[in-house]
């Protein structure tokens, strides 16, 4: 059982015996699977990436809106503040409604993990893990002079009214659902 | 003597040894002596490949980094000043190649200078070489495609086969007529078989290390894990490959190693050394991150890479000096703890006692106060929690100040303790050398020995000769036995023989040199020698005047 067979001192080249070669080939497995899982984080890494590509979308749209809504006859209206004539106000959900229905722009944005349309979520469920790869829109409202935080930062609900500038924080949940900042905004 | 003396101290020498070259020589000659000539030993030769190497690996990297837009567009210029400091060292490092060409030998066999410098251009070596900066000099004159240009500067790689091919040569060389599980070890492990191809595997493992662990501390930085995500991944699965690739190899071949002869049992006690738990750990968080993240969230495991910064303890002899300090010293340390533990308990329990009424809140139980008494006797005071009763003051003060020497006490016991390591295992050194002096000679493999462990106890030149001297006036105490004390001497049989002889020469010489009769007649008058030690004197004497007359 000691020390195998591998103890030729000739100063002929000594060949590999059936133990190197086993070895070998195991070795060749091992780096086979490292390879294959390294490219099953790379595949996971890469779809991170693509959701985070569809966050900064989202902030350029959102950036480039949060100058324009405000000009007269901006499209889509529901993004727009409130008409002076109209008593209904415009509020997120309608906004939100309309730039995720084809063929707006953002609605052909799609989540890498699970290959359906991107959907907004208000919080990572790091638990469950139903909400890898969606993204988290926030809105930060200042806090009363004096507190400890300069912001109040909730989720952006359907019924928030969006008749004046909203900060918006724009987070989306990574594979293992822990969520990654991607822009703050001004809506 | 003193020649011998010379020869024995031109064999060995500190790691500050420079090689001593002429400045008589022609230029070319001299600098191709100081800077390109792998046959000197301690020239500069093996200090320009690693820089070059080192300069090969940070071009890759800049290379790299360079396909990341958000890195390269804001540093474009920091990235195109680099490159032309690497273009201008790669063709310095051409130019003088090409220069002292005449003076090697492969490239002026024949004594002709023109065919030298032309064979050295021919040369596979000067060719990459030459492609690794061409492409820079040639953009200037020719549009072309920057991917092209970035593709053409990844030649510059292989500038690394002019390090790795001596190497790989050397180690085929000295392994010739070895089994494939020898060679296999004498890569991984250092051996007189391994040569340089086998500091090269270390070197290897060392800067996958480097990188690896810097780029876990990186990916800790948000913005810059927002923009190299992607490329920590591939950096960490490459480093995974390699660091299992050394783990495996490592198992299988240390059965050549003394003491882990065994197929089975070898592979076992190998796997459970300190270094090998360590390679395992380096490469576990990776697999089981990647193979049950369904099953639970592993991702806290990530922080456990750093842990491949203790695969670097294999290279330094700092760890082992330290480990072995910490064995030596673990029952003492162990009594310190104990005090230590006593002192705190105590100063929590009083602090507990004095404060509790007036700060419930801060010391609401013993347990709670421990972090007070901690915080207080280690001299660190957060300020946090204090006292605030009389009482609590008086007690703090005098419990500080008895705090101060006891949690020192550990940190003096291992500084005395290290520094006793070290002096121990320079007399060591000392004794190697006391046994080397033995026949007078150094071989050349034991200056070589005396050479490794004098860059491994980081002894200057200096150091190493204080040592030789030291060994050398010991030896020659040994050789003069009559200075030692008898019982010394009784000790060794072959001083007690030594001895014995030196004394009966002694007596022949009190014969010549005295007067025998009045000798003789002095030690019968007044009764001072016995019979028996007169009749021996006589033998003495008399065997001596017979010898001095035949």
């Amino acid at each position: 059982m000691a020390n195998d067979d591998n103890n030729d001192n000739s100063l002929d080249d000594v060949g590999m015996t059936n133990t190197d070669r086993a070895f070998l080939v195991f070795l060749f497995g091992v780096l086979i699977l490292t390879g294959w899982l390294g490219y099953e984080a790379y595949l996971e890494g890469h779809r991170t990436e693509t959701s985070k590509q569809s966050g900064e979308t989202w902030a350029k749209w959102l950036t480039i809106a949060g100058t324009e809504r405000f000009n007269k006859d901006y499209a889509p209206s529901a993004c727009a503040p409130t008409d002076a004539n109209s008593t209904v106000p415009h509020v997120w959900g309608d906004c939100l409604k309309v730039i995720t229905t084809k063929p707006a722009e953002l609605s052909n944005l799609i989540n890498p993990f699970t290959l359906e349309p991107l959907t907004v979520v208000a919080a990572c469920d790091k638990e469950e893990h139903t909400t890898t790869g969606q993204m988290i829109l926030e809105k930060a409202l200042p806090t009363p002079p004096g507190s400890a935080v300069p912001f109040d930062v909730t989720a952006l609900t359907d019924s928030d009214v969006i008749d004046k500038k909203l900060q918006i924080h724009i987070t989306i949940c990574d594979g293992g659902d822990y969520p990654i900042k991607i822009a703050e905004v001004e809506f | 003597m003193d020649v011998k003396q010379d020869d024995i101290r031109g064999k060995i020498r500190g790691h500050d040894y420079r090689a001593e070259i002429s400045t008589d020589l022609p230029f070319r000659k001299w600098l191709h002596s100081w800077l390109f000539d792998p046959k000197i030993e301690f020239n500069y030769q093996k200090e320009v490949e690693n820089w070059i190497a080192l300069l090969i690996v940070v071009n890759l990297m800049a290379l790299l980094f360079e396909q990341v837009p958000q890195i390269h567009e804001p540093h474009a210029l920091l990235f195109h000043v680099f490159d032309i400091f690497s273009v201008i060292v790669f063709s310095i490092e051409y130019l003088m190649r090409l220069y002292v060409a005449p003076e090697d030998e492969e490239f002026n066999s024949d004594n002709k200078k023109g065919l030298a410098y032309l064979r050295y251009m021919k040369s596979p070596f000067a060719i990459v070489d030459f492609l690794s900066v061409a492409p820079f000099y040639l953009q200037a004159f020719l549009p072309i495609d920057l991917r092209m240009l970035r593709f053409l500067r990844l030649l510059r790689i292989l500038k690394i086969f002019r390090i790795l091919i001596p190497a790989y040569q050397q180690f085929v060389i000295a392994n010739k007529g070895r089994t494939f599980r020898q060679k296999m070890h004498a890569l991984v492990f250092p051996s007189e078989y391994g040569g340089s191809l086998q500091g090269l595997f270390d070197t290897f493992i060392v800067v996958w290390v480097i990188i690896s662990v810097v780029s876990v501390v990186l990916e800790s930085v948000v913005a810059i894990e927002y923009i190299l995500h992607i490329q920590f991944i591939i950096i960490d699965a490459i480093a995974v490959g390699i660091f299992t690739m050394e783990y495996c190899m490592r198992l299988y071949c240390c059965v050549e190693e003394p003491g882990f002869e065994s197929a089975v049992t070898g592979r076992f006690k190998q796997a459970k050394s300190s270094s090998s738990v360590i390679d395992f750990l380096a490469i576990l968080p990776f697999f089981l991150e990647i193979i049950l993240h369904h099953l639970m969230d592993l991702r806290f495991l990530r922080v456990f890479r750093l842990m491949r910064l203790l695969k670097l303890t294999r290279y330094t002899g700092a760890t082992a000096t330290l480990t072995k300090v910490i064995a030596r010293e673990m029952p003492v340390l162990g009594a310190s703890a104990f005090i230590m533990l006593l002192l705190v308990i105590l100063t929590a329990s009083l602090g507990y006692l004095f404060e509790h009424d007036a700060q419930p809140e801060k010391f609401d139980n013993i347990p709670q106060s421990i972090y007070w008494a901690v915080i207080t006797l280690a001299s660190v005071g957060y300020g946090d929690i204090s006292p605030v009763t009389a009482g609590g003051r008086i007690m703090t003060i005098f419990l500080a100040l008895l705090g101060i020497g006891i949690f020192a006490i550990p940190a003096a016991l291992l500084s005395s303790a290290f520094t006793d390591q070290l002096r121990i295992e320079r007399e060591t050194l000392t004794n190697a050398l006391y046994e080397m002096l033995s026949d007078g000679i150094i071989s050349e493999e034991e200056a070589e020995i005396i050479n490794l462990e004098a860059k491994r106890l980081h002894l200057s030149e200096e150091d190493v000769n204080r040592l030789i001297d030291k060994a050398r006036k010991e030896r020659e105490l040994k050789d003069d036995v009559s200075v030692l004390p008898l019982h010394k001497i009784a000790a060794t049989s072959e001083h007690a023989v030594e001895h014995y002889r030196i004394l009966i020469s002694q007596i022949r010489m009190l014969g010549i040199m005295t007067d025998r009769e009045r000798f003789e007649l002095v030690a019968i008058k007044n009764s001072r020698l016995s019979d028996q030690e007169l009749d021996l004197w006589r033998q003495i004497q008399n065997n001596e005047s017979e010898s001095s007359s035949s």
